[in-house]
């Protein structure tokens, strides 16, 4: 009995790193973080002095009534920091959840996008 | 595949072991199978979870026999619309039989797929069922 509310702590304490997927175009980066077992609710996105945390929480649902025969994973907070280019607009940053997995939008701000430059006919 | 827990298994420590070095020093990948499959049991049902992040549900193949169950999954990646920086999560086509500890009803399996995580319930079938016989006296 000891051992088994030491093993819940364990697992309990136990934090993963989610493998992600990042993406550029013109407008900016994309990232995607997979975290299976997390609602749209569980995640936490916060930016300072340019720095991305994200930490995403899964709800332990109730398992205990069964037994567990073969395990070759176990839910855990995800948590994974990411350094922002300068030019990224903190502001405008996007993030949507579907199927297990974070989609967050990092816009370039208007400033540092390529602008085009007509020429004026003299 | 899987190990009964009614009686000791030394290897099984061995593989709990394994799989705690794994987990360890590869950080996330947690070993190399995909999707990663939990097994639990009760009296009367068999529940699968996987961890499937990322896939449309109709991207995912569940078929079963009276005693195993296949599953087949194409994740895919995004890599062609859009200039990759980093590319950690997998993609590609999957497939994985796993082994089931008792024969089950195939008609009443039920599925969900739900957060990333597939939950698939099967039903023990009647006839393997553990039945009490009577000692005559």
């Amino acid at each position: 009995m000891e051992k088994k509310i030491e093993k819940q702590n364990q697992s309990a304490k136990k934090v993963y790193r989610p493998t992600t997927d990042i993406y550029t175009n013109e407008d900016g980066f994309i990232l995607y973080l997979d975290v299976p077992g997390c609602d749209q609710d569980d995640v936490n996105i916060n930016v300072e002095n340019n720095i991305l945390n994200i930490k995403a929480e899964p709800k332990n649902e109730a398992e205990s009534k069964t037994d567990l025969i073969y395990q070759e994973f176990e839910l855990g907070t995800y948590e994974r920091t990411f350094t922002l280019p300068r030019k990224t607009d903190v502001n405008k940053i996007e993030a949507s959840m579907k199927d297990g997995t974070l989609k967050v939008v990092l816009p370039f701000s208007e400033e540092v996008k390529p602008k085009k430059i007509e020429i004026k006919k003299s | 595949m899987w190990f009964s827990d009614d009686y000791y298994y030394p290897l099984r420590e061995f593989k709990d072991l394994q799989r705690r070095l794994d987990q360890l020093f590869e950080g996330n990948r947690r070993g190399t199978s995909f999707p990663l499959c939990n097994i639990s049991t009760d009296q009367e049902k068999i529940y699968l979870n996987f961890l499937i992040p990322g896939v449309n549900q109709e991207d995912i193949n569940l078929t079963t026999t009276n005693d195993s169950l296949d599953i087949e999954v194409e994740k895919k990646s995004c890599k062609e619309q859009q200039d990759c920086v980093r590319e950690e999560r997998i993609s590609g086509k999957f497939k994985r039989a796993i082994n089931l500890p008792y024969h089950i009803d195939t008609d009443k399996t039920e599925a969900s797929y739900r957060n990333g995580i597939l939950s698939v319930t099967l039903i023990r079938s009647d006839q393997d069922k553990p039945k009490t016989i009577a000692i005559k006296s």
